[in-house]
């Protein structure tokens, strides 16, 4: 190979490292939540994916016994549709191993269980079980397994709480009308600031760029007391109003200058016309700087799609306002361990802004230039 | 950025004044409720507090209070570390990035695998890194990545060559960079320059030393988010990878931006790929550069999703936005909340004038 061809090998080979690194803690997520009973969440997801010998968790042999030869025989399956390999087991927790498969243990009450290599058990008593029935502790070589249980289950029938789903519709109640008020609002501003008869314009828009300087947080405190002044509390109405005032800024300068650079023909020719200015704005104007538009609302619904701090502040907490960001924080407090549920919830509270990415990444990679001032 | 058109083409008349009012209304109103009038609620709320007969003038004493109190003053010294380090670290990979994808076959799937993590949540991306961050006891199979490399490494010779001597070799070679730059801009009288690239040049070179020396507890699974200092890198590392996309888009369209011939030119009188980068296109993009240096600083100083979902601030890994919060809504202290505000939009301001002039100098980035 010439220099040059080690050269591009060499390229290929960072950036594909590069890309790995990026993509690993994803994947890792995705393979969680994809794995049945939380496997990944025992061995490490990226062994989810061979046949792995593992300590499985202690399990009550329950069932209805039947009489045979004068015993009380019960008998039951340790792996569900999984599938798996027995290799040792034990009914104590002291010695969760000490018997081979297929071999019979004496427990109390001269009942006698085995355990097959496939996983089916067999327990024989002179007299019914009583009690909570035999604890069984096995070691096994378990294949891998997936499914979308998870998925379901966080989705539409939790454990505890409501499901994701609610929170989810909530997102969008947040996030739609937040992009559509600031965008509105400021493309009529925009368009005052770049076409019409406006005193002290220059200063105006110095203004507008100062504002950007104000972080969330200091508006807190003061936005919660003037939203219980006017009646709207936490609710709906007062998040849209927050996130449009915060995006507002931002839109008007990018809007602005988007207008300003438009052939001023056009518009001299349209106002000839006797166009009114609502006509020139709906009719030309918007249509010709569409790219930037789309580019910015894209971006102001991945903001306030993913946003937590003003919708912990200005929402209640209860199901019927709580969104995705803040159900999520929520369960990475109280999952428990259930890091597979953990990380379907997460993936489904990705989903909508991924796809808004995908479709409009175009636009969105346009407009970033702009738009990295927030 | 360009501004308004001159009057030549705007409508004149009483009537289009009123028009152009009922145009600006809204949104300047909403921008005076919104933004404008809480700032000066708040300022207000830091220098008083609730009287008998409303809130009562009392100086600086919020000021004070929060000056004296341990917590703030962790926050405060960690929220300039996230000052520093992120930004840095996001506008170099950026930069690397943008690079590497210039000189892809695959340059655009690249570029998509370093962008997604834009469209993720920060509470989302804070659930991704706990995965990696994930503790188990010793003698359990570890299922963090984190732990399970960090396993790999028993303490031998070779992990010490590996995990210290290489990255401190590796600090050491930057902090001679950075000094000689620094004897450069001396020689060039220009003294700021040199003064600020003899500090971090000797930072660097402090910080290389240190890790040599340290002592790290090999073959034991740490809780990476509950060490000091360690959960701030570990936080970081979670806004870095959201951000360097970001920093690549920005910073491969003022690459692109460079004329094809100036590249060539330099090509033709014998300079390598690494000399082009170096000497004609960065000194280019240098406002550039600039401009996503502070823009990821005005990231990095509102973090708050990603220190509350992960450490909620403790193990001493507050930061002053998260410090904010809490102290508004958990602590319900009003005054001393206020006044954090305040200090942080006192922080934001400068990065901000940095921006705007570079976004400017660089022309047509807006």
């Amino acid at each position: 190979m010439s220099g040059r061809s080690w050269q591009r090998l060499a390229t290929d080979l960072a950036a594909l490292a590069f890309a790995a690194l990026w993509a690993l803690p994803v994947a890792g997520l995705l393979v969680t939540s994809l794995s049945r009973d939380g496997q990944a969440v025992d061995r490490g997801w990226w062994r989810a994916f061979t046949t792995q010998e593992v300590h499985m968790p202690a399990q009550r042999l329950r069932g209805v016994a039947r009489m045979q030869d004068g015993q009380f025989v019960t008998e039951g399956d340790l792996f569900a549709a999984a599938g798996g390999q027995v290799l040792r087991w034990g009914t104590s927790s002291r010695a969760p191993a000490v018997h081979l498969p297929d071999t019979l243990a004496d427990l109390p009450g001269a009942a006698r269980l085995t355990v097959a290599p496939d996983g089916h058990w067999r327990l024989s008593a002179p007299a019914p079980v009583s009690g909570p029935g035999p604890r069984v502790f096995v070691t096994a070589r378990v294949p891998p397994a997936f499914t979308l249980q998870n998925f379901r289950q966080v989705i539409w029938q939790p454990l505890v709480g409501p499901g994701i789903g609610r929170a989810a519709l909530n997102s969008a109640i947040v996030a739609i009308p937040a992009t559509v008020i600031p965008l509105l609002l400021a493309a009529l501003a925009a368009h005052a600031l770049v076409f019409m008869a406006v005193p002290f314009r220059a200063l105006l828009g110095a203004a507008v760029a100062g504002l950007m300087a104000v972080p969330l947080q200091v508006a807190l405190v003061p936005l919660l007391q003037l939203h219980n002044h006017l009646g709207i509390g936490k609710g709906f109405v007062g998040v849209w109003l927050a996130h449009g005032g915060f995006g507002l800024p931002l839109a008007i300068l990018v809007l602005r200058s988007a207008m300003a650079r438009l052939p001023a023909e056009v518009i001299d020719a349209a106002r000839v016309d006797g166009a009114g200015d609502w006509q020139i704005l709906t009719r030309i104007v918007l249509p010709m700087i569409f790219p930037t538009v789309a580019g910015l609302a894209a971006f102001q619904f991945l903001w306030t799609w993913n946003d937590l701090l003003v919708a912990l502040v200005f929402l209640g907490s209860g199901p019927d306002q709580q969104v995705l960001t803040a159900s999520l924080l929520n369960r990475m407090g109280t999952h428990g361990g259930q890091w597979h549920l953990l990380a379907a919830a997460a993936i489904v509270s990705m989903v909508v802004p991924l796809a808004v990415f995908a479709l409009l990444q175009r636009h969105l990679i346009r407009g970033l230039a702009a738009t990295a001032l927030r | 950025m360009s501004g308004p058109r001159p009057d030549a083409r705007v409508g004149g008349g009483l009537a289009a004044r009123w028009q152009a009012l009922l145009f600006l209304a809204p949104g300047m109103g909403l921008l005076a409720v919104y933004l404008v009038w809480p700032v000066l609620v708040t300022a207000w709320f830091s220098v008083s507090q609730p009287g008998p007969n409303g809130q009562v003038f009392v100086g600086l004493r919020h000021y004070a209070r929060l000056l004296a109190d341990p917590e703030f003053r962790v926050a405060l010294a960690n929220t300039l570390l996230w000052l520093i380090l992120p930004p840095v670290v996001t506008t170099a990979l950026g930069l690397g990035a943008a690079v590497l994808s210039l000189r892809l076959v695959w340059g655009a799937a690249f570029r998509l695998v370093i962008l997604a993590p834009m469209a993720v949540s920060a509470v989302g991306a804070a659930v991704i890194w706990k995965l990696v961050y994930e503790v188990r006891p010793a003698g359990r199979q570890q299922t963090g990545i984190l732990n399970t490399l960090w396993l790999q490494f028993e303490g031998g010779p070779a992990s010490w060559a590996l995990l210290q001597g290489l990255p401190a070799a590796g600090l050491m070679g930057l902090a001679v960079v950075v000094l000689q730059q620094a004897g450069r801009g001396a020689c060039a009288g220009r003294l700021w320059r040199a003064v600020g690239a003899a500090v971090a040049g000797l930072a660097l070179a402090v910080a290389a030393k240190a890790w040599i020396l340290v002592d790290l507890p090999y073959g034991q699974p740490q809780a990476w988010l509950q060490i000091p200092f360690v959960n701030t890198v570990c936080l970081m590392a979670i806004l870095v990878w959201g951000h360097v996309g970001l920093a690549m888009v920005i910073l491969l369209a003022a690459l692109r931006s460079i004329p094809a011939e100036t590249i060539e030119a330099a090509r033709l009188d014998g300079a390598t790929p690494w000399q082009v980068l170096v000497h004609v296109q960065l000194p280019q993009i240098r406002s550039t550069l600039l401009m996503v240096w502070a823009a990821q600083a005005l990231i990095a100083l509102k973090v708050f999703d990603i220190v509350l979902a992960l450490t909620n601030g403790q193990w001493q890994s507050g930061v002053l936005a998260h410090h904010i919060h809490a102290r508004i809504f958990v602590a319900l202290d009003r005054g001393a909340g206020s006044a954090a505000a305040m200090v942080l939009m006192a922080l934001v301001l400068p990065l901000l004038l940095v921006q705007r002039r570079e976004v400017r100098r660089a022309g047509g980035a807006e």
